[in-house]
């Protein structure tokens, strides 16, 4: 073979996944400690998958929102080097900043076809107290927020589930999270469909929201005790 | 896969090759390539075409859509050069609604009989599939695309200034059929209702007197590997410089390895890559 490749330089795809949580009031207790351990324990599953699909880099980053929004990890994080640390709860729902400041983020991804779509996973309890229908325009204005996978896990029976249906576009794609075994594996779930989103789909296929196989989303059985 | 040719008799005469290679990614999870490349040669004209199956898990059998893809393609144009008439006349008159349509017809009529007693509920998306084809001829190029991947031409920049001491010619490299902006990995497909109406057909007429470009068309697991889109068309320049200064062999030696490390380090996925160029005298 000749030594150097026809082409300029080559790299695998990246693929952004973003959590973003909910860190108000109701939180506190055991919603947001079983947050934060259902997070930690799957970060080795996401590192096995990108293990598995090395053409697909995986970066993380995470955002948070309470009485307002802000950063909770910041930078793009391979996930080889991602470690997750514990979120506080206080405060209000600001659901919608959230969003704005997600879509602020995915404006500045380039437009080229050498990314793959996004995945968001949004995790609350309650329902947006600011300007929820904002944050969500802004985020479904960005090209990358429009096709980006978005998932939302409802903590909990006070959960707005309309609003994530908005969020989502999909209502198999607001997983109700009755108790904390069902929320650890639906972040476990959640944080392994990068495997899936990066194949292609036809134009008008609409049978598979956003390519998520919704086979393999957990579902609650006779064995699974308590609810928050 | 090679063919030399002359310019002869004043006709045109057309070299091509190609390849394609299952991706690293599919290689790893066991998946068959879903990519499908056809080069068929008459004496008179080269049509050449590739497709990329969707692979999926909403379109298992998307290899199979893609080689009944390959196969339309040439099946509906060898129609119009062995129908009557002027073939560059047909292809003008019929680029934009009838020759579409006939690869639509076409490729759903094939794919419903490939399914036959399948137990699975039949439906086009199982075979979901893009295609990209070319149409050498004497006198005329004709392209056609639906969803992802490139067709590009490449041909040398004329100077006035000693071109040949270089050890690279310049090349001007653009898209035959500019691309859509997209996003993620959602493509056009064979399997969508009216499929026709988003493929896009473009002719170029060729003089006499003129030298025609080279072409390349590649499914987008390859232009996927590549950083930017100036280092796919690169890829192009490297390609036309290649088969100048060490011939097509050296290609034809090389090309499946170069395709399968391009999967490796970029996209992983499957890549059909081929390249047409006018024979010289002399080739």
């Amino acid at each position: 073979m000749a030594k150097h490749l026809p082409g300029g330089e080559m790299s695998s795809r990246i693929l952004d996944f973003i959590w973003i949580a909910d860190c108000s009031g109701s939180m506190q207790g055991e919603k947001i400690q079983t947050l934060n351990y259902a997070i930690r324990q799957t970060i080795p599953d996401m590192q096995k998958e990108a293990d598995a699909n090395p053409n697909a880099r995986v970066m993380v980053r995470a955002l948070k929102f309470s009485d307002g929004a802000q950063w909770h990890i910041p930078s793009a994080t391979p996930v080889d080097q991602f470690s997750w640390v514990d979120l506080q709860a206080g405060g209000v729902t600001s659901m919608g900043m959230a969003l704005d400041m997600v879509a602020t983020e995915l404006r500045s991804f380039p437009t080229d076809t050498k990314r793959l779509p996004p995945v968001l996973v949004l995790l609350t309890d309650g329902q947006p107290t600011d300007d929820f229908k904002k944050g969500l325009d802004d985020l479904m204005g960005t090209p990358w927020g429009k096709k980006a996978v978005r998932i939302a896990i409802a903590i909990g029976k006070d959960t707005d589930i309309a609003v994530l249906e908005q969020f989502t576009g999909n209502r198999e794609l607001v997983l109700e999270a009755k108790n904390p075994q069902l929320l650890i594996q639906f972040i476990k779930w959640a944080s392994t469909v990068v495997k899936t989103v990066s194949s292609p789909r036809a134009g008008d296929d609409d049978s598979s929201p956003s390519g998520v196989d919704l086979n393999t989303v957990p579902v609650l059985t006779d064995d699974d005790d308590g609810i928050w | 896969m090679m063919e030399s040719g002359k310019r002869k008799n004043g006709k045109r005469r057309w070299i091509s090759t190609g390849s394609r290679v299952q991706g690293a990614s599919h290689i790893r999870n066991g998946q068959p390539c879903q990519d499908a490349l056809s080069i068929k040669r008459d004496k008179d004209y080269h049509v050449i075409s590739v497709s990329d199956g969707h692979g999926s898990s909403q379109c298992p059998y998307s290899d199979e859509g893609a080689k009944a893809a390959v196969e339309v393609a040439y099946f509906v144009f060898d129609s119009i050069f062995k129908g009557r008439g002027d073939p560059f006349q047909n292809f003008v008159a019929n680029k934009d609604i009838w020759i579409p349509k006939q690869i639509e017809q076409n490729w759903k009529s094939m794919v419903t009989l490939i399914h036959g007693t399948r137990p699975v509920p039949f439906s086009y998306e199982l075979y979901g599939a893009t295609l990209l084809t070319l149409v050498v001829a004497n006198d005329f190029i004709f392209a056609l695309q639906l969803g992802d991947g490139d067709i590009l031409s490449i041909e040398p920049i004329s100077t006035d200034g000693n071109q040949e001491d270089e050890s690279q010619k310049k090349t001007q490299v653009d898209w035959v059929i500019p691309p859509d902006i997209r996003i993620g990995s959602e493509t056009e497909s064979l399997c969508q209702t009216d499929a026709w109406q988003y493929m896009k057909a473009r002719i170029i007429p060729l003089g006499p007197e003129d030298t025609a470009p080279m072409f390349l068309l590649s499914t987008d697991g390859y232009a996927n590997s590549f950083n930017s889109n100036e280092g796919f068309k690169q890829a192009g320049a490297d390609f036309y410089n290649l088969w100048e200064e060490e011939g097509l062999s050296f290609i034809d030696d090389n090309l499946e390895g170069w395709l399968m490390e391009s999967s490796a380090q970029g996209s992983g996925d499957d890549i059909a890559v081929a390249l047409v160029k006018e024979a010289v005298v002399g080739n």
